[in-house]
């Protein structure tokens, strides 16, 4: 339906376009219910935009190599990972914007930037350009994140720092997968080779926890075209919290498939975790179904190869970066030949077609799709929206927060409507990020 | 003493005057002797009389005995005599009778005096009447009358049963004149005589007796309509006296104890007849007449509308249950003149005063309220400008008279939006013409949008077609004003809100011109208030503000497709925009991200006046942000719009405005921006693609890509001292010494053995370039401190330097004209040759790029030299000499593999001129007068084979353009010798220009000097024929000798 009604309507345009990347983009995340924008670059940039306002709230080097990845943990750190070996968590509060540089990497190098507080910096092995991946140890309530942080839970519970979480990153041996529980920098989980098949290095993983059985997947992409699902055991936590030297457990591997033909370069995992997709080097996306972890874990045989749920040549090769939106309706992709892809998660049919770039996108993202801000406005909405003549019995006008007047109101108004978007962020070879409202 | 002296003067005159009058009858020049002697007594009185109390009752008496003996004769005496009499009495009244006066006499005088007032009397007693008579007399009558209602017991006298009848007659005849008489004068004089009367009358009842009378002929003679017109004296007095007469017998404090019935037995019987139905009877009869009175409300002098205003202000205040039916009609009238007077503010404080004391004033002002907006569309519709006018502006005052009362009004406040927006939209149809005529007015200038000059932070008033309609909209102004004060303006402005996209073009611009302005007014007059009390209340204004804004720039971002149809509604927008800004002020700068581009878009609108609408907007803008102007306010949000415009051309919109202020910002912030602009760079491109057939756009989008390449080569990286090629190609140039041509030989002669390959890369290694540079570079750098980054870049050649962004920029650029120059408009060529000429100076600096690009231009520059177009050659010509100078031997093939081609356009301009010119040399030759030297004539000589009137200026151009490519190749390209020679000969004319001779000297100076001399002894043996010059000749020549041949000694003049 979307389709017809989109070759009707003249080509979609970005909305905003954020230069100030002097080298390609590697990796975009909309982050903080959609208030900020977490852009990488190739030479180990990272720009933090303010998505209201459209300009940088904060500025600098965070690696000496491409950056590979980002994430947030809790509102106030920021996970990066670069080419040069390592992933750091950074400390960005509301308080330390303000002393932070804002002058973009094109802008020219200025002789000192102040940069973030670094929290923790763990050496990874970054050769086979895989991103890292996390999630909260603990099992999230009500996971809106498709990307599997599941780190936002709404008010309701309020993700504190202090949170754990457990990192994926490749081995040293680059077939490995290895899982870091932070804060205390732990090495949890060692996920092995997969046993029957030489599936070549890990391309990409992707790190989730699952409901019903309160344990973590690790999901893997390898050189090969395989992709496997590896189950983290659950006892693992209570074997931290004895504390000191315990041994790293080994993961099972409950899934594997060979989709693919080239190199897997992205996965992307639906918010419920029943179903992953996989874009790789060639034309082809797949969807894949989790198996329900079976109940005795059985021991170490040689697991079949099965076919993937789904497989779709779109005829594109080269989709580098794969995202699902936090609803599970939707997955974008973004492609060497410069587009970017929408398509539908339930057929893997293409919805739409953003081109704005003129080179290779090599990362996309999603915003994500919330109800209703959540944070306390809610009163100030109730009063916008109530007939105006009433204004002055509505209940919330004594309430505190009602003092913001003026335009601190409009701006306050913008960011909601902002948040409230259904974005999409594209970053592409050519050092530009561009921002598209879809629907 | 003194009144014995007054007496005697006085008895001289009167009994002068006796005697005249006794021997009337039988002196035939007795009438006049009379008029002599009463001329004398005039005098006398009039000198006595200037000191008060020197008259006293007595002597006036005394006085009076003659006059009134030549009075009883009056039917014989002239008309002059009696008016003479009549001035004597009212000097008489004026002094010795002001207090006393008996009432028999002054019964009589009224008697006399309304005798001689009559104009009938003429017939039957005296022989004639005049003017002059009839206005003294009654101008004795008022004297008469003041002096007699100076005290109340001689008011009683005036009315006893016994002069009744004579007042009757004066008052009958004082009506008459006022309404019949046909001058001027003697009406005033009646109604000033009609007023003392008013005013001496103390019984009610005799005054109410005459008042039909009164009313009646005061009513005619204050029509407009009447026959004679009146002059404003008469209508001011008359309407006074008006005033004076309904106040006396109609006011509430006479009228208030009036019996019910005609009581039959008061003690006078019957002649009682005020009573209430005689009240309800004569209000009716004198609504009628004040009808016809409030007719002049438009008279044109205000002494009258102030007379008229007061005689309202009198009516409603004081007649108020009298006179009630008349009120609504007198409220209007005072509104009417309230707007018109000057004196505003007092009348609008009385009036306030007395609204605030009747509620039913205010019922009734509300009542008119409602029926004039109800009738001001209608009114909007019709051609009378007076009556718009007017109406609006009763409109107004009302409004705001009755926003100081706490009344209700919202019946009004539903009609108003309504109406208010009919009645503006009707005014905004007429002046429909406009919209299209200053449309095609000034579409020049439009290239270059800047932030002008203009520190306007006020905008102008929309300008209609009409004055008459700029002063309506003045008027509405004042009224939206008005009602902004009060309390229906939320109401209305919600009203007109909810309605600003719907109806006709006319509709919506009048809705949204009253929003605008209303709210604007809100605003203003709440700011104050606001500032002190915070009523966290949230402020319905700012709601509505909100709410139009949005639609502003829904407005503004929109309708740009049809920009030409409402840029009034654009205007407006702006308005608001402004208006959002200066009310958030700093905060608004979260808003800049939205609002900026669509402003800036509009700075290149065709129209001057949305563009000056832009330009303020832009100013309160910075104003607001806390920014210092509107440029510092570009440059600070530059990236918004850099955004914009990036989504504009993408999107291939076609309007110029982008262009322009893409060009604008370029201008303004210079080159540290072209780093964002890459991609904009092939959106520029795309829609050139596209859009080649319309030459405009091409060119505009050429001539930002123009002001892209000019800011570019600023850029700190690319700022070369332009000094290190010229001493790099000279040093070069010393390899053509003799000796080095000897010691080129010889190694000529052992590469000849070896391979080609080897020989080919041997000599492209040879190339002295880069190693000279870097010797070069670094000299300068040790001489001069220079920028560090280009130290580096020359120390490591090996590794190429890191290319800066703009660089990249500049050269895509450059390397995409390519597919353009083989456009078909030739001024695009030129502009892109002209582009080439900007970039290649900066692009030299990188050699690794540069050299390929000239390999691409070559092939597309090159048909370039048979142009149609003359500037365009020249254009290309040039571009080669800048190849050329940049490239050095790099061009060296190219040049020699189109030599022949410029030898071609040598000859189809230098040479054929130069021909046809020869020959009209020869013949000058023998003209002893023009050759002077060798060097003068061949100067002259150039210059006439370029600027004589066979050459055309575009052959010219390009002749000039090959002189220069000439001497650059000859310069700083290794071409083979046969085309250095070539060169020499084709450059032979213009030796002695002196950036040919600089070019050839450095190369080879004796060369220059040989070929100058030659040309000097070629024209000196010339001369030699000529004895009587040689003399001259040698001593100019004194360097050259020219009979002996010191060739050593000599030096080149240079």
């Amino acid at each position: 339906m979307a389709v017809e009604r989109q070759s009707a309507l003249p080509p979609a345009q970005p909305s905003y376009i954020f230069r100030g990347h002097a080298a390609q983009i590697h990796s975009v995340q909309i982050v903080h219910q959609n208030r900020r924008l977490l852009t990488g670059d190739a030479d180990g940039w990272i720009v933090y935009w303010k998505l209201e306002s459209k300009r940088p709230v904060a500025v600098w080097s965070a690696h000496h190599a491409a950056i590979l990845g980002t994430a947030e943990w809790g509102l106030d750190s920021i996970i990066t990972h670069g080419r040069d070996n390592a992933l750091r968590i950074w400390q960005i509060r509301a308080a330390d914007e303000n002393y932070l540089s804002t002058a973009l990497p094109a802008d020219g190098l200025t002789a000192h930037r102040p940069k973030p507080w670094l929290l923790h910096s763990l050496a990874v092995n970054t050769l086979n350009f895989c991103a890292f991946s996390m999630c909260h140890e603990e099992p999230a309530f009500n996971i809106e994140r498709g990307d599997g942080n599941g780190l936002v839970q709404g008010h309701a519970s309020p993700v504190r720092l202090s949170d754990p979480i457990l990192v994926a990153v490749p081995s040293r041996d680059d077939k490995k997968i290895e899982v870091y529980r932070f804060p205390d920098e732990k090495l949890a989980y060692v996920v092995p080779r997969v046993q029957p098949t030489d599936t070549g290095m890990v391309m990409a993983v992707k790190l989730i926890q699952r409901q019903p059985s309160n344990g973590a997947i690790v999901i893997a992409g390898y050189e090969g075209g395989f992709t496997a699902v590896h189950l983290l055991g659950p006892s693992a936590r209570s074997n931290t919290q004895m504390g000191g030297s315990v041994m790293p457990e080994f993961a099972q591997t409950i899934y594997l498939s060979h989709p693919h033909t080239q190199p897997i370069l992205s996965i992307d995992i639906l918010p419920d975790a029943k179903m992953y997709f996989t874009s790789s080097a060639d034309a082809v996306i797949t969807a894949h179904r989790i198996p329900d972890t079976p109940l005795n874990i059985p021991d170490k045989k040689a697991i079949s190869i099965e076919t993937p749920y789904k497989a779709v040549n779109t005829k594109h090769a080269g989709q580098q970066s794969l995202c699902v939106r936090s609803d599970g309706r939707l997955l974008v992709t973004g492609g060497w030949d410069s587009r970017i892809r929408v398509y539908s998660t339930k057929t893997l049919k293409e919805l739409a077609v953003l081109k704005w770039h003129n080179q290779g996108v090599y990362a996309v993202d999603f915003g994500q799709i919330l109800d209703r801000p959540n944070f306390g406005s809610s009163a100030n909405n109730a009063s916008l929206d109530e007939p105006l003549n009433d204004g002055q019995s509505s209940q919330p006008t004594s309430h505190g927060l009602q003092k913001v007047t003026g335009l601190g109101r409009l701006q306050q108004q913008r960011e909601e409507q902002i948040q409230m978007r259904h974005w999409i962020a594209a970053g592409a070879k050519d050092g530009k990020v561009s921002l598209w409202e879809v629907f | 003493m003194h009144r014995q002296q007054t007496f005697r003067r006085l008895k001289q005159s009167c009994v002068e005057l006796l005697q005249v009058v006794a021997t009337l009858s039988q002196q035939p020049n007795a009438k006049r002797d009379l008029i002599q002697a009463l001329t004398q007594l005039l005098r006398v009185l009039q000198d006595v009389s200037r000191s008060p109390e020197s008259v006293d009752a007595k002597l006036a008496e005394f006085v009076f005995v003659p006059i009134s003996r030549v009075l009883s004769v009056s039917s014989k005496v002239p008309v002059r005599a009696l008016e003479l009499c009549l001035e004597c009495i009212s000097i008489l009244l004026e002094t010795g009778w002001r207090t006393e006066l008996s009432a028999e006499l002054s019964g009589q005088l009224l008697i006399l005096f309304t005798f001689l007032a009559n104009p009938s009397s003429a017939e039957n007693g005296i022989p004639a009447t005049s003017e002059e008579l009839q206005a003294g007399s009654f101008q004795c009558m008022t004297a008469l009358l003041i002096a007699l209602s100076s005290t109340s017991a001689r008011r009683l006298s005036l009315t006893t049963t016994a002069n009744i009848p004579t007042l009757g007659k004066a008052v009958l005849v004082m009506v008459d004149s006022i309404a019949e008489n046909n001058s001027n004068n003697v009406r005033l004089q009646a109604v000033l005589a009609l007023e003392a009367m008013i005013n001496g009358i103390d019984d009610r009842d005799v005054l109410a007796s005459f008042l039909p009378r009164m009313v009646s002929s005061l009513a005619k003679a204050l029509t407009p309509i009447s026959k004679n017109r009146a002059n404003f004296r008469l209508l001011e007095k008359g309407i006074n006296t008006m005033s004076l007469l309904l106040l006396r017998l109609l006011s509430d404090r006479e009228t208030k104890h009036l019996p019910l019935q005609a009581s039959k037995d008061t003690v006078q019987g019957g002649e009682k007849l005020r009573t209430t139905q005689w009240l309800r009877a004569t209000a009716s009869q004198i609504k009628i007449a004040l009808a016809n009175v409030l007719k002049l409300r438009d008279h044109n002098k205000p002494e009258v509308r102030r007379a008229l205003l007061y005689l309202c202000l009198h009516v409603i205040q004081d007649c108020r249950v009298s006179l009630s039916d008349c009120t609504n009609m007198m409220v209007e009238t005072l509104i009417t003149l309230t707007g018109r007077c000057e004196e505003q503010g007092a009348i609008e404080s009385e009036l306030k005063t007395l609204l605030h004391s009747d509620m039913n004033l205010a019922g009734l002002l509300r009542e008119s309220l409602h029926s004039w907006i109800l009738s001001l569309p209608r009114l909007m519709q019709s051609k009378d400008d007076v009556g718009r006018r007017q109406i609006i502006q009763q409109i107004s005052i009302t409004l705001r008279l009755l926003s100081g009362e706490q009344m209700e009004l919202t019946m009004i406040d539903d009609l108003l939006a309504a109406n208010l927006r009919d009645g503006v939209s009707s005014i905004l149809n007429d002046s429909k013409g406009l919209v299209s005529s200053t449309q095609a007015t000034n579409t020049m200038s439009r290239l270059d949008v800047t932030l002008g000059t203009i520190k306007s932070a006020e905008f102008q008033p929309l300008k209609l077609l009409l004055k008459g309609q700029d002063d309506m909209m003045e008027e509405f102004r004042i009224l939206v004003h008005e009602l902004a004060g009060s309390i229906s303006a939320t109401v209305v402005v919600q009203d007109l809100i909810t309605s600003l996209d719907s109806g006709t073009e006319e509709s919506r611009l009048a809705t949204f011109w009253l929003v605008v302005n209303l709210l604007r007014d809100m605003i203003k007059q709440n700011q104050g208030f606001e500032d002190f009390v915070d009523s966290g209340v949230p402020d319905i204004r700012v709601d509505l503000l909100d709410e139009l804004y949005s639609s502003a720039l829904a407005k503004l971002t929109t309708s740009n497709t049809d920009l030409d149809q409402n840029w009034q509604l654009q205007a407006l927008a702006l308005e608001v925009i402004a208006l959002q800004a200066r009310k958030h002020k700093l905060d608004f700068r979260g808003e800049l991200i939205e609002t900026l581009y669509p402003v800036l878009h509009l700075l290149g609108s065709p129209n001057p006046e949305l563009r000056n609408h832009a330009i303020t907007c832009l100013n309160v803008l910075a104003d607001s942000c806390g920014y210092v102007d509107a440029s510092d306010l570009v440059v600070s949000n530059v990236d918004y719009i850099v955004n914009a415009v990036g989504l504009k051309l993408n999107y291939h919109d076609v309007s110029p405005q982008a262009p322009q202020v893409l060009m604008m910002i370029i201008r303004l912030c210079g080159p540290s921006l072209l780093p964002f602009f890459d991609d904009l760079v092939g959106s520029i491109f795309s829609a050139l693609e596209r859009y080649h057939g319309y030459p405009k756009l091409v060119e505009l989008l050429f001539s930002v890509l123009k002001g892209m390449t000019e800011e570019g080569v600023k850029a700190p990286q690319l700022l070369i001292p332009a000094t290190r090629e010229r001493t790099n190609m000279e040093e070069n140039w010393k390899v053509t010494t003799v000796s080095e041509v000897a010691g080129k030989l010889g190694e000529m002669k052992q590469e000849a053995g070896k391979e080609d390959e080897d020989h080919v890369d041997k000599s492209f290694h040879h190339s002295p370039r880069t190693e000279d540079a870097d010797e070069c570079s670094n000299e300068q750098s040790a001489l001069e401190v220079e920028d560090s980054s280009l130290n580096n870049r020359t120390q490591q050649t090996e590794i190429p330097p890191p290319i800066p962004k703009t660089f990249d920029i500049l050269l895509r650029i450059s390397e995409s004209t390519q597919h353009y120059l083989t456009s078909a408009s030739p001024s695009l060529r030129s502009s892109l040759l002209s582009l080439l000429h900007t970039t290649i100076p900066a692009l030299a600096r990188h050699e690794n790029t540069f050299l390929p690009l000239i390999n691409t231009l070559w092939p597309v520059l090159l048909p370039r030299l048979g142009d149609k177009e003359a500037f365009v050659i020249s254009n290309a010509l040039d571009i080669v000499a800048l190849m050329c100078r940049y490239a050095g031997n790099f061009m060296k093939s190219r040049i020699e593999g189109s030599w022949e081609d410029f030898k071609a356009i040598y000859h189809r301009t230098i040479n054929h001129t130069e021909n046809s010119k020869g020959n009209r040399h020869k013949y000058q030759g023998l003209d002893t007068t023009c050759i002077n030297d060798g060097i003068s004539s061949s100067m002259v000589r150039s210059e006439h084979s370029l600027t004589g009137p066979y050459v055309d200026a575009p052959t010219r151009m390009v002749a000039d353009s090959l002189v220069a490519l000439f001497s650059t190749i000859y310069e700083y390209v290794a071409v083979r010798e046969e085309t250095l020679d070539d060169i020499i000969d084709m450059l032979d004319p213009f030796f002695e220009r002196l950036n040919v001779r600089k070019a050839l000297e450095s190369r080879n100076p004796d060369l220059v000097w040989l070929r100058r001399l030659r040309k000097g002894n070629l024209r000196v043996i010339d001369m030699g024929a000529e004895p009587a010059n040689i003399a001259d000749i040698s001593t100019v020549l004194n360097t050259m000798p020219s009979s002996k041949a010191h060739w050593s000694f000599a030096q080149p003049p240079s």
